[in-house]
């Protein structure tokens, strides 16, 4: 996502993440990974239920093909922290267009199954762009204090 | 909605179909709604979801 994001505003995309886990392990990893994107977190599972995200079983979430992409990750500089939410729900990725139709959907078939940033953009390039849009105004998504 | 049963018996989101839009939580505790994520994009919104956040 990170290697990409350009990209992605070019064409007139935005990028949310959603982990299953507390505010606080969201705000931790923004603040760590420094994101150039929003995170939120979904800490009781509703969103990941919502878009058909399951669990996985013991192969899906340990399995050979699980462990070599983590292992691509960690050569990558992928930098494990504690887990602290729901290990055993799968990853997704959704591309939605302003009218909120889905445009791509693709569900893991096992935790290290991600989406290919090419697949997404390509996606996204395929929605039609908008004849007058409005101005978007950058929003930092957090709540007053 | 609609919807496709995967193996599995759960509802898979199809392409075409209307996205659903829970509530998720901001770093700070606050809430919104996905629908105001896609609503506030030029184009297109990527929501991605992370296994976790480690």
């Amino acid at each position: 996502m990170r290697r990409d994001y350009d990209r992605f505003l070019d064409l007139g995309a935005r990028i949310a993440a959603v982990g299953p886990e507390a505010p606080s392990a969201a705000a931790a990893f923004a603040r760590d990974e420094q994101t150039p994107y929003p995170v939120f977190a979904d800490p009781d599972g509703r969103a990941y239920a919502a878009y058909g995200l399951p669990e996985g079983g013991l192969n899906q979430l340990l399995g050979p093909t699980v462990m070599l992409a983590h292992l691509r990750g960690l050569l990558r500089g992928a930098r494990p922290n504690r887990v602290t939410g729901n290990v055993r729900l799968l990853p997704g990725s959704f591309v939605i267009d302003r009218g909120g139709v889905v445009r791509y959907a693709k569900v893991g078939r096992h935790a290290g199954d991600i989406a290919d940033n090419a697949e997404l953009l390509a996606a996204v390039a395929a929605i039609p762009e908008p004849l007058s849009g409005r101005p978007f105004v950058a929003a930092r998504w957090t709540t007053a204090t | 909605m609609a919807t496709l049963a995967r193996s599995d018996g759960r509802p898979a989101i199809l392409v075409g179909s209307p996205a659903p839009t829970p509530t998720v939580r901001t770093t700070d505790g606050g809430a919104v709604r996905v629908a105001d994520l896609w609503h506030n994009a030029p184009r297109a919104l990527v929501l991605v979801f992370f296994r976790h956040f480690g």
